[in-house]
């Protein structure tokens, strides 16, 4: 083949342009740390790239709204707890109470003493979180209860979403744990009207009164302690579901890791190898191009 | 008859030969770097014999014709490769563009904008009642239709880059067809004594290949030495001396977006004839086919998923409560004509049948009426509509340039529900998206100036009621597009990867044109180029017959002095 001055520059530009091309592919790779740096890199790899990222975003997402979802039930849990703890008290009032060793003067500073109980069960039903109260139902902006002890609310339960197509109930309506009725007898309890039943009875100095209460304020303390189990129940089932949303995090972590970021290795030997090429056409050229019968 | 005076005349033609041959070497060096120079070479030849005593006797060397080296049949190879190498190359260069306009390797495109939103909803569920979320709401919301907005704009600037681009080339085409004309003319009369216009014929060529690179076009040499060219399907570019015109005429169709048409001027005021569907080589087929056919799908495609995005959140939206219901509210969507029926009247999305139900409520937030209107489709209009809430207590309605407007009387509110004939969605009322396709998506006024209107609740006087907020943030991974194929995530990002399929196919498809075009134009360089070195041989070549001749030159003048000397 005849080899012409135009076909030697040409073979020389070409070999520089294609070396320089690769060696800032690489840099851009380097810089990034990145293997896909736009669509065309690799185009399903990128759309891959997004459906993680989209992923990611859902399962962060959902780990906010778990976190959101266990301080509600952390707290429900606390103020049930506390409310079990009031009607313990209350019990132990009216069974003392409604003994022989009691009399009106007692039952008279004891009916003071189930007041302040009433008013602290109304003010734990009327708990806000967040300037929310969360035994209203939807209606979170007005009190569960009011002073009467008439339920306010609804008898909606606020749900916060665990995962695709899954939520998880984070409330519990006002008339569900202050008011129970019995399955069997078709009783229904109403804890604040117990708390001022009793109350009369004891500035009544009503002992009959006194011990009618009792049933009452058992079977509220029973429902009130189930509460606190599916309260517990649902925190449970929250933690678990976080598990699982971490490990499948970290999953798709790896997973888009190995998608789209660089490995680190590789690309600086590449890049010493693209460098070498590069020296070596840079090289090549300059001896070539000084080659001419006229230089001699 | 041998003698003295024709050994003297034969050493002159060859000294004038031998300087001949230095300037068609020299012509050769002073264009080794010219684009399109071929080579040239001067032809020698022995002069007639002449009869003599002893026989035919070589008479000296006569000077020949100046050829250039030249493959017709690679030339024209090469030059349908420039056609997709034009083609591809186009092509590739504005995919690049395309793609970055899509770049969403860094994480900071309509993706991410729409997870955002998405979880924007699912943390407005959580606190339905918080003002800060509500307010990040909107930010995402309005980022998600900017980035919609965004991309469907810089698509369209691309496109019309283009237009532009095709507009001015037109130009171009006609100055090379033009400049080609002129040297045909010139060609028959340097020709005329049977030799070859080598340079210009190279100029010629150079310019057809030039022109293959802009537009696909067959050619052929006349007897005469003039080419014809012919563009698309057979219409005549040039022939001989006359070039035609390419025009690039506004398409005023309706419904298109007003770029040139390419048109062939057929001349003498004949009509103009469209062959823009005939490019299918050189950089203008590339540009055509990106301008009417990829990108116009790209953007459908962001219009399917920005319509679809508009149509479901509003769908859930128009159906759910805020936080405080309306004193008053005016449509986003006009109607044609109020008096047709709302299915067919130029509105977004089209109302199917069914009701919907306005609730309201007095200065207290207590109920004070509701009203149920019935939609018929194909026969409800919107006057319709307008009669049915005035027949309801407390809310009157109007139209004005097609808009519904709805009050409530003073101190009245009135809220929406249970829509289940898509009106609301139709006519823009309750939404939280106004627009329906990339370019118009916008977060509606409504909300945006009220955040209390965004509707998370799907009971009234609920402000713990996230119903609506968990229905919309649960739209993420519904199964919308493409037949219940895709979510809208997954159908954006199928897109992005067909763009950069698209963008990888023009750039391997322009790269594997340019390398075979390398080949070609190597065998190319390798008949019609220059070779410094060959020339400075020949040079040396000539320059030892020149010194040689003129040393005969000396030798018969002295053997003509010993002549004289005699005398």
């Amino acid at each position: 083949m005849r080899v012409t001055n135009k076909m030697l520059s040409d073979t020389v530009l070409n070999g520089l342009l294609s070396n320089t091309e690769r060696l800032q592919q690489q840099l851009v790779s380097m810089a990034s740390q990145k293997r896909i740096n736009r669509p065309s890199d690799d185009p399903a790899g990128m759309s891959r790239v997004l459906g993680y990222r989209t992923d990611l975003s859902s399962i962060e997402q959902y780990e906010r709204n778990i976190n959101q979802g266990a301080s509600w039930l952390t707290h429900t849990e606390s103020v049930l707890t506390e409310a079990y703890d009031l009607l313990v008290t209350a019990q132990e009032v009216a069974i003392s109470q409604a003994n022989a060793t009691a009399n009106q003067s007692t039952r008279l500073a004891m009916a003071k003493e189930i007041e302040n109980i009433y008013e602290h069960m109304l003010s734990l039903s009327n708990t806000r979180l967040g300037g929310r109260y969360i035994f209203s139902g939807y209606r979170t902006s007005q009190p569960a209860f009011n002073p009467d002890g008439t339920y306010n609310g609804d008898t909606n339960v606020i749900s916060v979403a665990t995962g695709q197509n899954t939520t998880v109930k984070i409330s519990l309506t006002g008339n569900d744990v202050f008011v129970t009725t019995d399955v069997t007898t078709d009783v229904t309890t109403d804890v604040f009207t117990v708390l001022d039943n009793l109350k009369l009875a004891l500035e009544n100095d009503d002992v009959a009164g006194i011990t009618g209460q009792l049933a009452g304020l058992q079977s509220s303390m029973d429902h009130v302690n189930l509460k606190i189990a599916e309260i517990g129940s649902r925190a449970n089932q929250m933690e678990t579901t976080e598990n699982i949303l971490s490990n499948l995090k970290l999953n798709i972590r790896e997973m888009l890791s190995k998608t789209e970021d660089l490995d680190f290795i590789q690309a600086a030997m590449d890049l010493t190898a693209q460098q070498n090429a590069y020296q070596a056409s840079l090289l090549a050229s300059q001896e070539i191009m000084r080659m001419n019968l006229a230089n001699f | 008859m041998p003698g003295i005076h024709m050994t003297l005349d034969i050493a002159k033609r060859s000294l004038l030969a031998q300087q001949a041959a230095f300037q068609v070497i020299s012509h050769n060096i002073a264009n080794v770097n010219t684009p399109g120079f071929s080579r040239q070479k001067i032809g020698l030849e022995p002069s007639d014999a002449l009869p003599s005593s002893i026989g035919p006797m070589g008479s000296g060397v006569d000077i020949g014709e100046i050829t250039r080296a030249f493959d017709r049949y690679l030339e024209s190879q090469i030059n349908r490769e420039t056609e997709d190498l034009g083609k591809w190359g186009a092509m590739g260069e504005t995919m690049e563009q395309i793609e970055a306009i899509f770049n969403e390797s860094i994480g900071y495109g309509l993706n991410n904008a729409m997870n955002e939103f998405w979880n924007a909803w699912q943390d407005v569920a959580n606190n339905p009642s918080g003002n800060t979320e509500r307010l990040i709401l909107i930010a995402k919301g309005e980022a998600t239709a900017l980035s919609l907005n965004d991309l469907y704009a810089n698509l369209r600037g691309v496109q019309d880059d283009l237009d532009n681009r095709i507009r001015n080339f037109i130009g171009e085409i006609n100055t090379i067809a033009d400049q080609i004309a002129e040297i045909n003319s010139v060609i028959p009369g340097a020709e005329i004594m049977g030799s070859k216009a080598n340079d210009d014929r190279d100029t010629r060529a150079d310019l057809i290949n030039k022109l293959s690179g802009m537009i696909n076009i067959n050619y052929y040499e006349n007897p005469d030495g003039m080419v014809t060219i012919l563009v698309g399907e057979g219409r005549l570019l040039v022939d001989g001396r006359i070039s035609w015109g390419l025009q690039g005429e506004v398409n005023t169709d309706p419904g298109s977006k007003g770029f040139f048409d390419v048109k062939w001027d057929p001349g003498a005021g004949g009509n103009l004839v469209d062959i823009t569907s005939d490019i299918s080589g050189g950089k203008l087929a590339g540009w055509l086919e990106l301008r009417d056919v990829t990108i116009e799908d790209y953007e459908d495609k962001l219009d399917i998923l920005a319509r679809e995005i508009i149509e479901e959140v509003n769908r859930l939206h128009s159906d759910g409560v805020g936080l405080s219901g309306y004193s008053s509210i005016t449509a986003a969507n006009a109607v044609n004509s109020s008096g047709d029926p709302l299915t067919a009247t130029g509105l977004p999305f089209t109302p199917v049948t069914g009701s919907l139900t306005i609730n309201i409520f007095d200065g207290n937030g207590t109920p004070a009426g509701t009203g149920t209107i019935n939609i018929t489709a194909g026969a409800t209009t919107l006057t319709d509509v307008e009669t049915a809430i005035n027949g309801i207590s407390h809310v009157s309605a109007s139209i004005a340039n097609g808009l519904l407007s709805v009050t409530a009387d003073p101190g009245y509110t009135f809220t929406f529900l249970n829509d289940d004939s898509d009106t609301l969605l139709a006519l823009g009322l309750n939404t939280f998206f106004t627009g329906d396709d990339a370019s118009t998506i916008v977060v509606n006024s409504v909300v945006q100036n009220d955040i209390n209107k965004i509707a998370a609740a799907t009971s009234n006087d609920s402000p713990g009621d996230n119903t609506n907020a968990l229905a919309i943030a649960g739209l993420k991974d519904k199964l919308l597009l493409e037949g219940g194929a895709s979510s809208l995530g997954g159908y954006y990002s199928s897109l992005v990867s067909e763009i950069g399929l698209g963008a990888q196919k023009a750039l391997s498809m322009a790269n594997h044109q340019e390398s075979m075009l390398q080949q070609l134009e190597n065998r190319k360089s390798s008949i019609s180029g220059v070779s410094l070195d060959e020339e400075m041989i020949d040079l040396m070549r000539y320059q030892n017959a020149y010194v040689s001749a003129a040393k005969l030159v000396s030798i018969v003048d002295e053997m003509l002095k010993a002549l004289l000397d005699m005398a």
